[in-house]
C-alpha cells in the first residue's frame, strides 16, 4: 500500500479521540452454567487432569467460551449446543459407576447445556443491536474468527456493521463505533492501544470481571493527555460473591494432547538423530504447523496493518498475529518442491545423490557417536567441524556447508572424498534452484499480498496461493498465527513445515 | 497547543491532506522535536534512549530521522572532508569508474572496495589502476574522483538538490547546498526496507502557502543512501531490519543517531551502534509490539539514569514516550 501522512493522521486522532465504555448485559442462565463449569472444575482437584474428564471440560470450557464471546441466538447451529450436550451424555454415561461422587454436578451441568440448547435467547446480540449505529461505519469485534461468519449473516446484515475478529482489525479503515464483544482483558492490545474506532463500546456479561485498561506498554512511560481516555478502571462484576474472574473463561490450549496427536514430544529422551526441536504454532486455518527451532531456520512472514511487510525472519521470533506460509498438501517445504521443478528432469538424480550422503553421514554419526565425528572432521581438515555445525550438515534442511573445505573433509570421511568435487557441483545446482525458488516465492507474495487485495485473507484468517511449479495441488497457504506452545516440541525432521489437523476442543477448550 | 516551533531549524512544513496542503499535525511536529533531541544529546557517561509507542509507525522514523540529520549537520561540523569523501566512496558499488590524481598524473581504474588491514587496522580504499592495485588511507582518499566512464575523464556531477525551493524554506537558515554535497553518516534508520523507502520519496510535504506551494519529500533531508538509485551524497542509510547476516555499512563515521523502526529492527540491531543515541519506534497496532516494549521495558529496569531529554515537549495524545540513559 501507499504510505499516507493523511492516513497516518487519521489514525493519530482516533487514538487521541477514543472513547470507551463498557455495556453490561445480565443473563441468568448462562451465569449459572458457567458458574456450573467452575464448580465443577473445582470440585474435580486432580481428577480433573483424567482422561475421563479432560474431554468433558474441554468441551465444556469450549462451550462457555463461546457463549461469552458470540453474539448469536443460543439455538444457531453455530454453537451446536445440541451437538455438545449429546457429546457430554455419551461421555458421562459411565459417571455414576466411574466417579459416583462427581455424577450429580455433571449430570446437572449438562441439563443446563440442554436447557441452553433449547432456548432461542441471544443476550449479547440484543444488546448489539440495542446500540445506536451508523450504517456502513460500524463494526462489531470478535475475539476469535471462527463464528465470525455466521454473526456477519446474523447480525451484521441486519444492523449493517462489519464483523470482524481481532486479529482483523489491522487494515487502516476507521470506523465510528465499534463493539467489542467480551471484556478488554480478552483482546490483544492493538485492538484499545491502536484503535480502529473512534467510539468503543465493550459488550459482556455482567457478571464477568475485566481488568483496567490501559493503553501504555512502557514501564515508567509519560502518555499524551488527550490518549488516557482511552483508559478506564477495572470492573469487579455486578455481584461480587457470583463474579467469574474474567482470566478464567479463555480457551486452554492443551499443547501436550497437541504434540502428542502431532507425532511430537516434549521428552528430549532418547535423542533420535533425525528429530529436531520445533516451535509449534496454531494457526487461523484450523491447523497446526512445526518450524524448526534451530540458529539460523527461517521462514516468510507477511505482517498486516497500516503497512503491509514482508520479511524473511528467525522462525524463533513469529509471533500470533503474523502470516506464514506453508505447502498444501505433498510433503515438507514448499521451497524444495518449487527447487524440484526448476530442476525438472535433473532432480531425482541430484535429490538422490544428496539423500546418499546424508545417509551415510548419519549412520556414521549414529555407530561412532557425535563428538567422534567431529574430531575425526577436524583431523580430515574440516575447520568449522563442531557438533552444532556437523548436526546442521547431516539435517534435511541444509544443502552443502558453506565452505568447500568442510564439505571435501566430510565426503572423505564417509567414503566418497574421489567424488567430492562432482558431489559439491551437484549441491551447487540445487542450492542455486533453492535460492531460484525462494525469488519466485517472494514475488508471488509481492504480487498476492503486498501489492494484491488481501481482504480474504484477513477475514477469514488464510488464503491459498496457486503455484504452478509445485506438483500435485500446487498451492501455498498463508495463514494467521493464531498461538504459540511456550516451549519447543522435538519433532521427526521430515514433519516440520507441514500443515497438520487439530482437533478443536484441544485448542478452544 | 500544538508545537509548531518544532525545532528552530525547520520552518512550517505542509502535508497533502484530503484537499488541500495543511500544517504538519501535533505527533508528526512532536518526532521532528523527538528526532533533534536525540540527535542533540550527549551524555558522557552512557546512550540517550528515547522510546515512543505509536499507534501507527508510518512517517515517524523518516519525519525523527531528518531532524536528526539537520540537528547533526548544524551540530557538528565535519572533522574532515577527508572522513566524508571515505565514507562516500565505501557507499559505491565494486567496479564504479575512478580516476586517482596524484602530482602531475592522473590515471583512470575501477574501485574494488573498502579493506581493513590485519596489521595495522587502518580502512583504506582499494583502488585497481592500470599500473596496479593501491590501497589508500582516509586521508589520501580525496585522490579519488568517481567518473561517469574511463576514457571521458568527466568527474560525475549530479543536480545536488533536487526540490531547492523546498528544501530552503523547509530549512531556513541552512546550507542546503553544503547538507547535501557532502557525505557523513550522521543517522542509521533501521525498519523494513520498501516501507521507509517508501515514505522516505513520498512527495506528500511542502512549503509556502496559497498557489507557491513547493512540495518535496523528506529524502531530500534525510539523504539516504542509494534510495533513489543515485550515488548521491548521503547523511543516512537504512538497514534491513531482519537481514540478520547482513553487515551495517562500511563507514569511517559513526552515526549519532539509530533509529529503530519498530521491535524486529530493534531486538535484531540494538547490539550494534552502541555509541549512538537510540530512538525505538514501536507501533502498537503491531503484534510484535508487545516483544519490543518487553526488550525496551528490560533495557530500562538497568538504566543508569532517567533522562529529561524530552522535558518541555509536550508529548501528544494517543503517543507514549520513555526517555532514560543506559551504559554503553
Amino acid at each position: 500500500m501507499t504510505s499516507s501522512m493523511q492516513l497516518a493522521a487519521d489514525l493519530y486522532e482516533a487514538a487521541s479521540d477514543l472513547d470507551v465504555e463498557r455495556i453490561y448485559v445480565a443473563d441468568e442462565e448462562v451465569r449459572r452454567f458457567s458458574l456450573a463449569v467452575r464448580a465443577l472444575q473445582r470440585r474435580l482437584g486432580d481428577d480433573a487432569g483424567d482422561s475421563y474428564w479432560r474431554p468433558v471440560l474441554a468441551r465444556l470450557r469450549r462451550v462457555r467460551w463461546e457463549l461469552a464471546t458470540v453474539p448469536l441466538p443460543f439455538s444457531h447451529a453455530a454453537f451446536g449446543l445440541v451437538s455438545s450436550a449429546a457429546f457430554l451424555d455419551e461421555r458421562l454415561r459411565e459417571c455414576q459407576r466411574v466417579f459416583p461422587d462427581h455424577a450429580p454436578a455433571a449430570r446437572e451441568l449438562n441439563q443446563a447445556l440442554v436447557r441452553l440448547s433449547s432456548g432461542d435467547r441471544d443476550p449479547l446480540g440484543v444488546a448489539v443491536r440495542a446500540l445506536s449505529w451508523k450504517d456502513g461505519d460500524s463494526v462489531v469485534v470478535l475475539r476469535d474468527s471462527h463464528h465470525a461468519g455466521a454473526v456477519a449473516d446474523w447480525l451484521g446484515r441486519s444492523i449493517g456493521a462489519a464483523v470482524l475478529a481481532a486479529a482483523q482489525l489491522v487494515s487502516p479503515r476507521i470506523y465510528a463505533e465499534a463493539a467489542v464483544i467480551g471484556p478488554a482483558s480478552w483482546f490483544p492490545h492493538q485492538v484499545f492501544g491502536a484503535p480502529r474506532a473512534r467510539v468503543i463500546r465493550i459488550v459482556q456479561f455482567s457478571w464477568l470481571s475485566d481488568d483496567s485498561l490501559d493503553i501504555g506498554i512502557f514501564a515508567g512511560s509519560t502518555i499524551g493527555a488527550r490518549g488516557e481516555r482511552a483508559s478506564l478502571p477495572a470492573y469487579a462484576g455486578d455481584d461480587q460473591a457470583s463474579a467469574v474472574p474474567s482470566h478464567e473463561l479463555p480457551p486452554v490450549t492443551d499443547w501436550t494432547a497437541i504434540a502428542s496427536g502431532t507425532g511430537g514430544t516434549t521428552d528430549r529422551r532418547p535423542d533420535r538423530p533425525d528429530s529436531v526441536d520445533a516451535y509449534l504454532l496454531l494457526l487461523a486455518s484450523e491447523q497446526a504447523v512445526y518450524l524448526e527451532a534451530e540458529e539460523g531456520s527461517r521462514a516468510y512472514i507477511v505482517e498486516l496493518g497500516s503497512s503491509k511487510e514482508l520479511q524473511m525472519v528467525a522462525t524463533r521470533s513469529i509471533q500470533p498475529g503474523a502470516y506464514i506460509v506453508n505447502r498444501v498438501g505433498g510433503e515438507g517445504d514448499y521451497i524444495p518442491a518449487i527447487a524440484d521443478s526448476i530442476l525438472g528432469g535433473a532432480a531425482p538424480r541430484l535429490r538422490a545423490t544428496q539423500r546418499a550422503w546424508k545417509d551415510r553421514l548419519g549412520e556414521l554419526i549414529n555407530s561412532e557417536g557425535i563428538q567422534t565425528v567431529v574430531s575425526d572432521l577436524r583431523a580430515a581438515g574440516s575447520p568449522r567441524a563442531t557438533r552444532a555445525n556437523l548436526r546442521r550438515w547431516a539435517s534435511e534442511g541444509s544443502i552443502r556447508t558453506e565452505d568447500k573445505t568442510d564439505f571435501q573433509a566430510l565426503m572423505k570421511l564417509i567414503g566418497l572424498g574421489a567424488d567430492a568435487t562432482q558431489i559439491w557441483s551437484e549441491m551447487d545446482l540445487i542450492d542455486q534452484a533453492h535460492l531460484r525458488a525462494g525469488q519466485r516465492v517472494r514475488a508471488l507474495l509481492v504480487r498476492e499480498i503486498l501489492n494484491g487485495d488481501t481482504r480474504d485473507l484477513e477475514e477469514r484468517g488464510w488464503q491459498d496461493y496457486q503455484v504452478e511449479e509445485i506438483e500435485g495441488e500446487g498451492a501455498l497457504r498463508v495463514a494467521r498465527v493464531e498461538a504459540r506452545a511456550p516451549e519447543t516440541i522435538r519433532i521427526g525432521a521430515r514433519q516440520t513445515r507441514q500443515l497438520l489437523a487439530v482437533e478443536r476442543d484441544l485448542w478452544q477448550g | 497547543m500544538i508545537q509548531r516551533n518544532y525545532t528552530a531549524t525547520f520552518g512550517q512544513l505542509l502535508y497533502r491532506g484530503r484537499s488541500r496542503w495543511v500544517p504538519l499535525p501535533e505527533w508528526a511536529c512532536f518526532l521532528l522535536h523527538v528526532g533533534a533531541r536525540v540527535a542533540g544529546s550527549r551524555a558522557e557517561d552512557g546512550r540517550l534512549v528515547v522510546a515512543l509507542s505509536l499507534p501507527v509507525r508510518t512517517f515517524a522514523a523518516a519525519l525523527a530521522g531528518a531532524s536528526a540529520v539537520v540537528t547533526a549537520f548544524v551540530n557538528r561540523p565535519a572533522v574532515s572532508d577527508g572522513n566524508e569523501h571515505f565514507d562516500y566512496l565505501a557507499s559505491l558499488p565494486e567496479g564504479t569508474a575512478i580516476s586517482h590524481h596524484r602530482a602531475n598524473v592522473v590515471q583512470q581504474g575501477r574501485l574494488v572496495g573498502v579493506e581493513t588491514d590485519v596489521d595495522d587496522g587502518i580502512p583504506r580504499v582499494r583502488i585497481r589502476l592500470r599500473s596496479g592495485d593501491r590501497c589508500l588511507p582516509v586521508g589520501l582518499s580525496r585522490e579519488i574522483q568517481v567518473i561517469d566512464e574511463p576514457g571521458t575523464l568527466k568527474v560525475t556531477r549530479q543536480k545536488l538538490i533536487r526540490d531547492p525551493e523546498f528544501l530552503s524554506r523547509a530549512l531556513p537558515g541552512i546550507d542546503v547546498a553544503a547538507l547535501s554535497a557532502k557525505t557523513r553518516l550522521d543517522c542509521v534508520l533501521v525498519g523494513v526496507q520498501h516501507a521507509l523507502q517508501e515514505e522516505l520519496l513520498a512527495r506528500q510535504f511542502g512549503t509556502g502557502e496559497g498557489a507557491g506551494i513547493h512540495e518535496g519529500s523528506l529524502q531530500g533531508i534525510v539523504r539516504a543512501r542509494d534510495v533513489t538509485g543515485s550515488k548521491d551524497a548521503y547523511r543516512s542509510a537504512i538497514i534491513p531490519a531482519t537481514s540478520e547476516e547482513g553487515d551495517p555499512p562500511v563507514s569511517f563515521s559513526t552515526p549519532h543517531v539509530a533509529i529503530f523502526d519498530g521491535a524486529r529492527a530493534f531486538s535484531y540491531w540494538r547490539s550494534r551502534w552502541t555509541e549512538s543515541n537510540w530512538l525505538v519506534l514501536l507501533d502498537r497496532g503491531a503484534p510484535s509490539a508487545e516483544e519490543g516494549a518487553d526488550a525496551v521495558n528490560q533495557a530500562y529496569a538497568t538504566r543508569l539514569r532517567e533522562s529529561n531529554a524530552l522535558a518541555g515537549v509536550e508529548v501528544p495524545p494517543g503517543v507514549e514516550a520513555l526517555a532514560y540513559v543506559e551504559r554503553r
